[in-house]
């Protein structure tokens, strides 16, 4: 297990997929402790700002330029989010750079995320998805949908957000998703990302 | 809270499953209007280009 938050937290990969692209399942990555920490920190001072783009409207802001409160300091060391991208390095078997990305982000009722794939050549290569809320019913909807394809008829699963839960994948031209309309409650989830390293060669 | 008639008496929480059961075509395919990407030119789609297919930056 490895420790995503502290020593008493660990990343669960619960299912790993191949189809219809690479990503894995965990239950559980985020120590209570943390957990709390977090929720307290996102519905008090958190820098949320709002973003509005085509196919979502969502609030957001970088983990990484944030003034963090000091029970977060462990969550946010240099240990422990090493050991994390070594955890989707294992996940994926592909080795990835000491770059690293984490977003928070806000859907409050109303807002949802078409279907999208992130897939930019040259960018981010893989993506962990954590969810945080205090418990979202299926009547409040946010699920996280995978695609087999950018036809949004086309669904391959539908996840709950329960919260503590992650989703890792490797991101493609085939890594579509989106979170279907939040009707009650507030969504949280943190977006961490990795760039995978390149060894292409020349000549 | 926003109204959500066609989720309600469909939907049974399930404490300890992540996955959804899709069996209910009603909610499914309410679902997929949610996230159905609207105004979307062929010459967007196919261009992956940022604005359209890029999130969690």
């Amino acid at each position: 297990m490895t420790s995503v938050a502290g020593s008493s937290s660990s990343l669960r990969i619960s299912e790993h997929a191949e189809k219809p692209f690479r990503y894995f399942l965990a239950d559980q990555c985020l120590d209570i402790a943390t957990e709390r920490a977090l929720l307290v920190w996102f519905e008090s001072d958190a820098p949320w700002r709002l973003v509005e783009k085509d196919f979502y409207e969502q609030y957001e802001f970088s983990l990484l330029d944030a003034p963090l409160p000091a029970s977060l300091n462990s969550f946010m060391s240099s240990g422990s989010l090493t050991a994390l991208r070594t955890a989707v390095e294992n996940a994926f078997q592909r080795q990835l750079t000491d770059k690293i990305g984490l977003v928070a982000h806000k859907l409050t009722p109303g807002q949802r995320i078409a279907i999208h794939n992130d897939h930019l050549t040259g960018a981010e290569s893989h993506r962990l998805t954590i969810q945080i809320n205090r418990g979202l019913n299926d009547e409040e909807g946010g699920f996280f949908m995978l695609f087999n394809s950018f036809d949004a008829n086309d669904v391959h699963r539908v996840l709950r957000p329960r919260s503590g839960s992650a989703i890792g994948f490797e991101i493609s031209p085939a890594s579509h998703h989106a979170v279907s309309r939040l009707y009650g409650g507030v969504r949280y989830s943190l977006i961490y990302s990795f760039h995978a390293v390149c060894h292409d060669t020349v000549g | 809270m926003l109204k959500s008639p066609a989720i309600a008496p469909a939907l049974e929480f399930e404490e300890n499953t992540l996955e959804l059961d899709l069996t209910d075509n009603v909610v499914l395919k309410r679902l997929i209007e949610e996230v159905r990407e609207e105004d979307t030119p062929v010459e967007r789609t196919t261009a992956y280009n940022r604005t359209y297919h890029r999130h969690n930056r």
